[in-house]
């Protein structure tokens, strides 16, 4: 069977991840529209987990504690929510909002949910030669050690943009489902694997 | 002219343009009005306008003024002319301040036309748009011209003028090479007054040095995602220091424009990393940071010679074919060889210092003059000390001299060309031939660096360490600390668990705790006393990070998954578990009594009022 099991209970499913390594999603962003008109000032008013700065940011940004995320809501009833770190933690959340704002007397409902961004990382755990990798794989690679630490590695298929360090940690980003983070992560585990330096 | 100002001598509104001098007269008395503010469109409020589509020939109005009136005058000159002249001013001021040559600026102008298909620009953003050209151009023609330096000249900040460059770039379709260090390292030392005044010798070798650490820097990965300026300044304060020339790395940083504290953290990555280095040396357990200045002279002369030779030395030779294994056998020759060349070597030095000496049982060995007074007459002096640099042609003449050695024994030839092809890393090509890129322009320079140090070698060389990046390095030691901490939290669970029935054995400084139970949740481990009370077992040091792994484990999470650090990532995903609705409790903890709304109503109001 294709399956390793680490060393507590948790099996990696090799046919999935054939690196062995499975990138932890540490970020999701999701849109929903609630669908009505909001008073910005009457919710910042009302909630204490909420911020209202209209000159600063035209959004009331509220956060809760459980699952412990941040929601910006607009005036149109578009809402915003991050930091979640699943998809259904980050639609129970969403729910939650919206819950919040229709028990402050709005008619709030709770329509076209979506996944708008995926953001995961995980840790090669050998250096890599970033400026061996963006010489080879320039058309995808930006490489400026003057602007940003980290090699910025545009994938086409999927389309998710990698941050990949000097030290084998590795940031995956851009993606709508989780397996777009691991498809991504597997295309490129091989062409690290060509950079790692040579362990003497 | 419909809104000129009155004139102070006639009262007429009468103010017109001279059109040959260009300023203010009185059409009816001729009274020349001084002190004018004249501001063309692109100072005054065009300031910050771009422009858009083709210019079409507007009159270019001027605006002045007067007696505290402006009045607006229709000038000679057409929109696209203006830009023109301050485009050009500009691109003078920045190329002026960065001191770039009459090629390079034509090249920054023919750019920046085609860029924006000959139109040009006003504003801010031209001025970033001209920066970005001058580091395509820096980057294409190996200038030393760093973004910080370029940003500075162009009046703008670094990450303002990165994002343009990346735009240039990506809109010419280019691929550029990185910063290249070796040139900002030549240009820091023509820069620095201080390092005109040394003889030529002393320079050339500076610089020689200088190069071969750089290009170890880069084999380190002390370059790699980091700014290159700070490395270069701590190179050139490491070698200045070694050929004793006062020079501050204040001094240094100030010149490549990087910061100070980041270059002395710099120089001391490349001193640990010498330290380490240097411990390949035979008497390189003593030597330490604070007298690694005194022992660099050896140091590069053996990194330099690492640098030329063949990455057999230091390589587990258990893989390799039992031919290749045999060449053990050819060592006496080799020595004999170096020897006569080591000879030649003694009679052009009159250095005493160390001593290459032969070992009885055959092994060449390096020891102090006085330690091996006794020693016979097979001593070899090789290293001096003030002389030590001037050992180049020695270098030269031990490796034409193993050549010489190589070509009149045929047996050992094809073993060497087998191991090499052996030892070849293939997955090192991608990544010589791109540092193979950054530095063959070196073999063009008068130095001929390239010959002298190849990147291939250098990359491939075994300086009898392992050096790993700092960034990796920091990220192993903290996951052993959570390995620690994971291992600490077992045996207070355990210890929770089965009070002392779980301590079967004594070790030597501690405790060998059993912890394979019959759950099986807790496998074997040997934990120091020491280690034990360090991760707080015995004291109270438990801290948020414990509580926080003793949960997970609790709750089974994987160790693997623990040491990665992501806690709150893994207390979402196993520990907590969130209601699918908002409960009344939580949703009054969120919200206002009315009290509390109407009081804090009542505040803001009492604020309007006072204001």
């Amino acid at each position: 069977m294709a399956e390793q099991v680490l060393e507590g209970s948790q099996p990696v499913d090799l046919t999935k991840h054939p690196s062995g390594i499975v990138p932890t999603l540490q970020n999701i962003v999701s849109t929903v529209n609630l669908d009505c008109k909001l008073d910005l000032k009457a919710i910042a008013l009302q909630a204490r987990n909420a911020e209202y700065n209209p000159k600063r940011f035209a959004a009331v940004i509220m956060r809760i504690r459980e699952p412990k995320t941040t929601a910006l809501i607009f005036a149109s009833g578009k809402m915003v929510c991050t930091g979640a770190k699943s998809e259904q933690q980050s639609k129970l959340a969403a729910r939650k909002y919206a819950r919040i704002i229709q028990k402050l007397g709005f008619p709030a409902h709770f329509k076209d949910f979506k996944i708008q961004n995926i953001v995961g990382s995980c840790d090669v755990k050998f250096p890599i030669r970033l400026e061996g990798l963006s010489y080879s794989h320039g058309a995808f690679s930006s490489y400026e050690p003057e602007l940003f630490p980290g090699l910025i590695y545009r994938m086409k298929q999927p389309k998710i943009v990698l941050l990949i360090f000097v030290s084998g940690k590795i940031v995956l980003t851009g993606a709508k489902v989780r397996d777009e983070t691991y498809t991504a992560f597997e295309n490129i585990y091989p062409v690290l694997t060509e950079f790692r330096k040579i362990q003497q | 002219m419909e809104d000129s100002g009155l004139c102070r001598k006639c009262r007429k509104r009468s103010i017109i343009q001279d059109p040959f001098t260009g300023t203010l007269v009185c059409n009816s008395c001729g009274l020349e009005h001084d002190g004018t503010n004249f501001v063309s469109p692109s100072e005054g409020y065009g300031e910050n306008q771009r422009s858009f589509g083709p210019s079409v020939n507007r009159p270019t109005y001027f605006s002045a003024v007067i007696n505290g009136r402006r009045i607006h005058i229709k000038g000679e000159y057409n929109y696209k002319d203006q830009k023109k002249a301050h485009a050009k001013k500009a691109l003078d001021g920045i190329s002026s301040v960065l001191g770039l040559s009459e090629a390079r600026v034509r090249d920054v102008k023919e750019m920046v036309e085609s860029i924006t298909d000959g139109e040009w620009g006003l504003g801010r953003w031209f001025s970033v748009l001209i920066g970005a050209c001058v580091c395509v151009v820096a980057r294409q023609k190996k200038l030393p011209f760093t973004m910080t330096k370029i940003a500075a000249a162009s009046n703008c900040d670094v990450d303002e003028l990165g994002r343009m460059y990346i735009k240039v770039r990506k809109f010419l379709d280019l691929q550029l090479p990185g910063v290249d260090i070796i040139s900002s390292f030549n240009h820091a030392v023509q820069t620095l007054d201080i390092l005109s005044d040394i003889s030529k010798e002393k320079k050339d070798n500076l610089i020689k040095h200088g190069h071969l650490l750089l290009q170890y820097s880069v084999k380190w990965y002390l370059t790699t995602g980091r700014h290159p300026l700070p490395m270069v300044a701590a190179v050139l304060a490491f070698v200045a220091n070694v050929y004793k020339v006062e020079v501050g790395l204040a001094q240094i940083s100030e010149v490549l424009c990087a910061r100070v504290s980041t270059c002395v953290q710099r120089y001391k990555e490349l001193q640990e990393c010498l330290v380490e280095v240097a411990g390949a040396l035979p008497w390189g357990r003593d030597i330490t940071s604070e007298n690694l200045v005194q022992n660099a002279p050896v140091l590069l002369q053996y990194m330099e010679m690492k640098s030329k030779s063949k990455p057999l030395e230091g390589k587990d030779a258990s893989h390799l074919p039992a031919d290749l294994r045999t060449l053990g056998s050819h060592t006496a020759d080799v020595e004999s060889v170096c020897s006569k060349a080591l000879d030649m070597l003694q009679e052009r030095t009159n250095a005493r210092h160390y001593v290459l000496a032969r070992h009885p049982k055959g092994e060449l060995q390096f020891s102090n003059v006085a330690s091996t007074s006794n020693h016979e007459n097979n001593e070899l002096q090789i290293f001096g000390n003030d002389d030590i640099m001037k050992f180049k042609l020695s270098e030269e003449c031990l490796c034409r001299t193993y050549f010489d050695f190589l070509n009149r024994s045929p047996s050992v030839k094809p073993l060497i060309q087998n191991l090499e092809g052996q030892v070849k890393k293939r997955k090192t090509n991608a990544i010589q031939s791109s540092l193979e890129c950054r530095f063959d322009r070196y073999a063009n320079t008068s130095m001929g660096l390239k010959e002298r140090f190849p990147i291939n070698a250098i990359l491939e060389s075994d300086v009898g360490s392992n050096i790993l990046p700092p960034s990796f390095l920091a990220n192993m030691h903290a996951s052993m600390r959570r390995r620690e901490k994971i291992n600490a939290a077992k045996l207070r669970i355990c210890e929770i668990m089965k009070p002392m029935s779980s301590f079967t054995s004594e070790s030597q400084n501690g405790v060998t705790i059993d912890l394979d139970d019959d759950d099986g949740n807790y496998p074997s481990q040997c934990m120091p006393f020491k280690k034990k009370r360090k991760c707080g077992c015995e004291g109270n040091n438990i801290d948020w990070e414990d509580n926080i792994i003793e949960i997970l484990l609790l709750h089974q999470v994987s160790e693997e998954e623990i040491v990665k650090g992501h806690y709150r990532s893994l207390l979402d995903r196993y520990v907590f578990d969130f209601d699918s609705d908002i409960s009344d409790k939580e949703f009054r903890s969120y919200t206002r009594s009315k009290d509390e709304v109407a009081k804090l109503l009542s505040n803001r109001l009492s604020m309007i009022r006072k204001q």
